[in-house]
């Protein structure tokens, strides 16, 4: 739990960039009132339950100061990320270092009234919608982060989907980070809205053209009205030197449909919190993470599931494999609320360690205020089965590519619940050429 | 082909074979009986190459090799096949992709050119037919959610697939009706040809009905103990193990 005293000794965001000029005023108070939130709250201490099996240390770089808008230069040296990325969608949106770049997006036709684009823009122009999103109220733990990106975030990307409307090809942000001379911290905001019955597919890719220490603190809010769906999807590719925290925030109307998944590829620290409130009757998640550490990388994905209204349902699957000395961590919360009558909440998290100094840590979390629920959770920590390997083996397998296969097998579960076909490609690629799997492996 | 001569082999300490000696020659079919524990199963896995025994004497000659000697993958690319008594199940990876996996990594070692997806399926298209199964067999995860028929059909796929030079079956038997049993016997005997040799590990004279052997052998506390024609599993239905008697006290381990 955050405690809300002050604390002189936690690092205020002092270099916080002022809100864009033409910001409304709504947009100012709240800016000003989540700067005075993070100078009371702080970033996560050691000793916060959600922090235990990750450092926080590394976290102090969140408060440098934001990069400024990319020169010619870095924009540039990002184009060659975003060729190879941009061809999974028509629409894709290109931030990079947190500032939106036009001459490097892609920006297609969309359905009568549906928007998507940048954040900066979307607040000056005052979309009426766009001030009840910032009014999400967060909870702890992630508070500290999420004020600290309210008050210093520069730009983002909106998708706002009227009601009825689906859109049918999916909107891919990607963010992009480019070495400055002098340390950074970009903190990208994104924000959806659905209306009722409306759908649509939202991609984030995260990657990064540095070798030099980068860090960004993501905050994405998403609100699903009565019978919305959404598929968002979120991949992190690994920077040796990178620090990138994700918190996702969702809130899921009556017989509204959130599916997520996150493929965290790597990554020195990366952390992927995803935080959703089912708030009305048939409201379902499904919730699925896949992430691959290898050398020291340390990857985190944290989740809580509120179930607050009746019939509601939560299903997870969350899966990691670990290299060398990678380690990571999986901690998951169901809360089945009061009056959350015949809800229906299954969590899974299975741990793979390819090496005896590889170490996963696994959390699963069940709190039940209410009866006649069905609920389970299970998480596995292990090697591959050497009775699995032994069987490859004396069907002519090489040891080496029986392990890269049952690997393989084993992480690729978590990628089928990818419903979006060219997503499901382009991370099954990765993940071959990650784990160097056998050529040819069917998806 | 193969030729095995005073073969101790322990697990955990314990030994299970206590010098077993076996000659096997190209185009014969051999049935190695015996009662629970006498070391079947150990002997067909310590030919296979399973980890987690200990071979403490004697030698194994396979064609030119010192089999003992080779790892897993590499008996299995040269021609030796462990039909499994319980084969294992592996989720993710489709019986298609694997026995393609499998039969590159034959053609490979032998030299020869791998088959493309066109190729491979014309050819295994037939042996489903010849083996009565169901072609959506090939897109089902190894073993998953198999029926033990089915998987018992699935390793006998397989070994028509590799076309093993050894062919080692492993109770294959077990567990199975009479027309799952005439299916794998089928394939074994479609297999059979003067330059393959077949071991038949099985606790039930029933198979050897369908699979007639040239020889019989009677494996018990880790020794073949008698050996003849096809005549001695009749008479072994017959008589059963009682007469091989009980074990004799462990011998000391070197």
């Amino acid at each position: 739990m955050t405690t809300l005293h002050p604390r002189p000794s936690t690092p205020t965001p002092a270099s916080v960039t002022l809100a864009p000029t033409s910001a409304p005023d709504w947009l100012t108070v709240i800016r000003h009132a989540a700067r005075l939130e993070f100078a009371h709250l702080g970033l996560p201490q050691a000793r916060a339950e959600a922090w235990r099996y990750t450092s926080v240390q590394p976290l102090e770089a969140l408060t440098r100061p934001t990069p400024p808008y990319p020169d010619a230069g870095r924009r540039s040296s990002a184009a060659p990320l975003v060729a190879a990325w941009a061809s999974l969608t028509p629409c894709s949106l290109v931030l990079v270092n947190g500032h939106f770049v036009p001459e490097l997006s892609r920006i297609a036709a969309l359905p009568r009234g549906a928007v998507a684009g940048d954040l900066k823009t979307a607040v000056a122009d005052d979309l009426p919608s766009l001030k009840a999103l910032f009014d999400l109220q967060t909870h702890d733990p992630g508070r500290g982060l999420t004020a600290l990106n309210t008050a210093s975030f520069v730009d983002g990307v909106v998708l706002l989907v009227p009601a009825g409307v689906e859109v049918p090809e999916p909107i891919q942000v990607i963010l992009i980070q480019v070495g400055e001379g002098t340390p950074t911290a970009s903190q990208p905001r994104l924000v959806l809205s659905l209306g009722p019955e409306s759908a649509a597919t939202f991609i984030e890719t995260h990657l990064f053209a540095t070798t030099t220490p980068v860090a960004a603190n993501v905050t994405t809010q998403v609100q699903l009205a009565d019978g919305a769906r959404l598929e968002h999807l979120r991949y992190c590719e690994n920077a040796p030197a990178a620090l990138h925290v994700e918190r996702t925030e969702v809130t899921v109307s009556r017989d509204a449909s959130y599916a997520s998944s996150v493929f965290l590829a790597g990554g020195a620290l990366s952390r992927d919190e995803l935080c959703v409130a089912l708030n009305g009757p048939g409201a379902k998640v499904v919730a699925s993470g896949l992430s691959l550490g290898h050398g020291r990388d340390h990857l985190d994905a944290q989740t809580v599931v509120e179930h607050h209204a009746p019939h509601t349902t939560s299903d997870q699957l969350y899966k990691a494999v670990y290299d060398d000395h990678a380690s990571g961590v999986f901690a998951g919360k169901v809360v089945v609320h009061p009056g959350a009558v015949k809800t229906d909440a299954r969590q899974s998290n299975r741990n793979l360690l390819c090496a005896d100094t590889a170490v996963a840590d696994t959390r699963p979390q069940l709190e039940i205020y209410a009866d006649d629920v069905k609920c389970s959770h299970g998480a596995t920590v292990g090697a591959l089965d050497p009775q699995a390997l032994f069987y490859l083996q004396s069907r002519a397998l090489g040891l080496d590519a029986a392990r890269a296969l049952l690997t393989r097998a084993f992480a690729a579960e978590a990628l089928a619940r990818v419903a979006n076909p060219g997503v499901k490609a382009a991370w099954q690629r990765e993940l071959g050429r990650r784990l160097g799997a056998a050529e040819g492996f069917p998806s | 082909m193969l030729r095995i001569e005073g073969l101790h082999a322990s697990v955990a300490a314990s030994e299970v074979l206590r010098g077993v000696d076996l000659e096997v020659k190209a185009g014969e079919v051999h049935a190695i009986m015996g009662p629970n524990g006498s070391g079947k199963s150990t002997l067909a896995h310590v030919l296979a190459g399973r980890g987690g025994y200990d071979v403490t004497a004697g030698s194994v000659r396979y064609l030119d090799h010192d089999l003992l000697a080779l790892a897993p993958e590499i008996r299995a690319r040269e021609g030796v096949f462990l039909a499994f008594q319980y084969p294992v199940e592996i989720p993710g990876v489709n019986n298609a992709y694997l026995l393609k996996a499998a039969l590159n990594a034959v053609r490979r070692h032998r030299g020869e050119e791998e088959l493309d997806a066109v190729d491979f399926l014309a050819s295994v298209k037939e042996k489903l037919r010849h083996l009565e199964i169901d072609p959506r067999f090939l897109e089902r995860a190894v073993n998953e959610g198999f029926s033990g028929g089915e998987k018992k059909r699935n390793e006998i796929l397989q070994m028509a697939i590799l076309e093993p030079k050894l062919a080692i079956l492993d109770e294959t038997d077990s567990g199975l009706d009479i027309d799952a049993l005439k299916v794998v016997a089928k394939g074994v005997n479609a297999i059979r040809d003067p330059s393959r040799a077949i071991l038949l590990v099985t606790h039930y004279q029933r198979l050897l009905d369908y699979i007639v052997p040239d020889f019989v052998h009677v494996l018990a506390h880790g020794r073949v103990v008698r050996s003849g024609g096809k005549e001695l599993a009749l008479e072994l239905e017959k008589t059963g193990y009682g007469w091989v008697g009980a074990a004799p006290p462990p011998e000391a381990l070197v």
